[in-house]
């Protein structure tokens, strides 16, 4: 008991530091803030951080305080329970028979938290990012869940230490390269994230980010990074083989595929405009799913075969 | 003590800046742009992410009303700064920071509660007439219209101004929307007037080759603010820098060729025509009837769409940078018809094809035509809401 307490702790810890990470890497590779001096840059989440905590927690007009204030605290309780099934090396925090769909039961459960943040708020803005996520959501979920399913087939188990043994000299992204992207892709979508930063655009003042301030605003950004730092975990785990590789221990090799991993999302931020969701529902549904449901046909006939 | 003081510090290395921008100081506005960047701020996006306040110009009676009602949404620390002119930008800030990491600042923000104006038509209460008097919600609010939808439903409808105080947005510019969910069902635009008599538009000043490299800027400013406005800030960023080093230096090699690597890839980006392609296609017949000259009735022949304009913008600064160009009669913007203004009939257009489509949509249009409120002061506000 006290050793698994110990290990979620471990497991908490981590992910928080990987959130910090993410955004110190994004302050370094913001395009738009090239003028101030490096260590300016990779203090931000110093900075962010000390001025949220320093800020007054505001409320709107009436608004539904209950499910407002809870839909911003959610995405970081999200990104820590996905967190819990996440191993470094061989040790996870817990190792469920269903890690697979533990992953996908939580992610789905974004589509509740984010559009109640965006509703209680009791603000236009808001509602609209609110009601933007589960437009976007609609585009990324099904190529999500058909990726989450290539990497389980091929291992004949939804464990995710299963998932990770079964890629023992070959990774999984080398034969399933559309899944892997397709993943990737539905993480930047439930952590709001760079193109798929949609449901907080800046044409609708931030939209579910456009009301909350201080302590409330803290957790909701930090919440985001660690759904992508959480994301990044999971991507190591299902794609890349999770701890293997030579020389250094298992744990070790984790950690820095996550951080490259994390790394390369956070870099695609700025860098590209905002996906609209109802211009991309189209190739979402005629070339991402099509996509990704042929890669699962191949994966599964790869997998009757070596059986 | 010392630890809140180190917070304090820590708290202003990355201040976030609301900018309320009052026609007629463009300058102003690019100085304040230039030296918040300089000190590490970022531009805020709405009141909640605010800690200062930026006046920028001298706005008048109702704008000044209008930024009131923002300075009480901000959550506090906070400190506000007026800027009148481009050289007063840098120490006005500097100070405004100052102000923010004062002690007296957390106490004065723990006290202090969130008023709302009952009768703030932002809360969208003040249309009657729906039988529905008795029906009051908490806090005085109450429900919505309700009104048939192009699909034949009966949906709510919302009244909305859009501005004056938005991020990558005409200044003093307000657009009273009628929302059904995020479908744009009305839009009626007009400008609050600044507190001064204007003079003449800061981006068609000066004479001979700088007229021309003003015209290049303002494009790129345009250019700026719709690439803000499509989500794709580090180009946004990148063009306004191109901006500003026009503005400073004119047209210098680096620069031409700056211009036309950036130039190449926002024409490749693929994402980007998605978002622009075949949205508020300007017509043959809208030209005519709302009077639009300049690079958006130029942009007709090709397809008259968003993309057409921005494509034009680019097309139309790279064409102005080049040593030998000719200087134009006509403004940035376009052509003045007798006592109105280029940027009057971009105003329309742009409100006629703001109706029926969603709000990013709508905030791509009307960032597509970007009419200038510096122009757009000669005019009463009565042509304007036309």
């Amino acid at each position: 008991m006290g050793a698994a307490v110990c290990s979620a702790v471990v497991a908490a810890g981590v992910l928080l530091s990987f959130a910090a990470a993410g955004s110190v890497v994004d302050g370094v590779l913001d395009p738009t803030t090239r003028t101030v001096g490096l260590g300016r840059r990779a203090g931000r989440p110093v900075w962010e951080t000390a001025r949220l905590l320093r800020q007054r927690r505001r409320s709107t007009v009436a608004p539904d305080a209950l499910l407002w204030r809870g839909g911003t605290a959610a995405p970081l309780v999200i990104a820590l329970l996905m967190a819990a099934i996440i191993p470094a090396g061989a040790t996870a925090a817990a190792d469920p028979l269903v890690g697979v769909v533990w992953f996908n039961t939580l992610d789905v459960a974004l589509w509740l938290i984010v559009w109640v943040a965006g509703w209680g708020a009791n603000s236009v803005h808001a509602l609209i990012g609110g009601y933007r996520f589960l437009a976007q959501a609609l585009a990324y979920e099904l190529p999500l869940m058909f990726a989450l399913t290539a990497p389980a087939v091929a291992a004949g188990s939804l464990r995710i230490s299963d998932v990770v043994a079964r890629q023992h000299g070959l990774w999984f992204v080398v034969w399933m390269p559309v899944a892997f992207l397709a993943f990737l892709g539905a993480v930047a979508g439930f952590s709001l994230w760079g193109p798929l930063a949609y449901p907080a655009g800046r044409d609708i003042a931030g939209g579910v980010l456009a009301e909350p301030s201080g302590p409330d605003r803290l957790v909701l950004a930090a919440g985001r990074y660690a759904l992508l730092a959480a994301g990044a975990g999971m991507a190591t785990a299902l794609f890349l083989g999770g701890g293997a590789g030579p020389m250094l221990p298992g744990w070790c090799w984790s950690v820095l595929k996550t951080a490259v991993v994390l790394v390369a999302l956070v870099a695609v931020r700025r860098r590209l405009p905002v996906l609209r969701a109802d211009r991309v529902m189209r190739l979402a549904w005629l070339v991402v799913l099509p996509a990704t449901l042929l890669q699962l046909l191949a994966v599964s006939v790869i997998a009757v075969e070596r059986s | 003590m010392v630890m809140s003081a180190r917070l304090a510090r820590w708290a202003t290395r990355r201040p976030h800046a609301i900018l309320a921008v009052a026609p007629a100081a463009t300058a102003a506005r690019l100085a304040v742009e230039r030296e918040l960047a300089a000190l590490g701020g970022v531009v805020a996006v709405s009141a909640a992410d605010a800690d200062v306040l930026i006046v920028v110009g001298e706005p008048g009676d109702d704008l000044s009303a209008a930024i009131e009602n923002v300075w009480r949404q901000l959550p506090g620390p906070r400190a506000r700064a007026q800027i009148l002119s481009a050289d007063q930008a840098r120490q006005a800030l500097a100070v405004a920071v100052l102000h923010l990491g004062d002690e007296q600042q957390v106490r004065e923000a723990a006290q202090r509660r969130d008023e709302w104006r009952p009768t703030d038509p932002a809360m969208g209460n003040d249309k009657g007439g729906h039988g529905d008097g008795g029906m009051q919600m908490p806090a005085g609010l109450m429900m919505a219209d309700r009104g048939p939808d192009r699909d034949g439903l009966k949906l709510d409808v919302l009244q909305v101004p859009w501005g004056p105080v938005l991020a990558d947005w005409p200044a003093g510019l307000v657009v009273d929307l009628t929302l059904q969910g995020d479908l744009v069902q009305r839009a009626e635009a007009r400008v609050m007037p600044p507190a001064g008599s204007s003079s003449v538009p800061f981006w068609d000043a000066d004479a001979g080759a700088q007229r021309r490299h003003r015209h290049a800027a303002a494009h790129l400013d345009s250019l700026g603010r719709l690439l803000a406005v499509a989500g794709w800030p580090g180009m946004a960023e990148r063009v306004r820098r191109l901006r500003d080093g026009v503005l400073a230096d004119g047209s210098t090699r680096e620069l031409r060729e700056e211009l036309s690597r950036t130039g190449r890839r926002v024409r490749r980006a693929r994402t980007l025509r998605w978002a622009t392609d075949g949205l508020g296609v300007l017509t043959d017949d809208l030209v005519r009837q709302a009077g639009v000259s300049g690079p958006a009735a130029r942009s007709v022949a090709n397809g008259g769409d968003v993309t057409a304009r921005w494509q034009c913008w680019l097309a139309e600064a790279e064409r102005l940078l080049q040593p030998d160009a000719a200087v134009d009669e006509e403004g940035p913007r376009g052509r003045r018809a007798g006592d109105r203004p280029a940027s009057a009939a971009l105003l329309e257009a742009a409100q006629h094809l703001m109706a029926g489509v969603d709000v990013a949509a709508a905030r791509l249009v009307l960032a597509s035509f970007d009419p200038d409120p510096d122009e757009l002061l000669a005019v009463t506000s009565a042509q304007v809401d036309d």
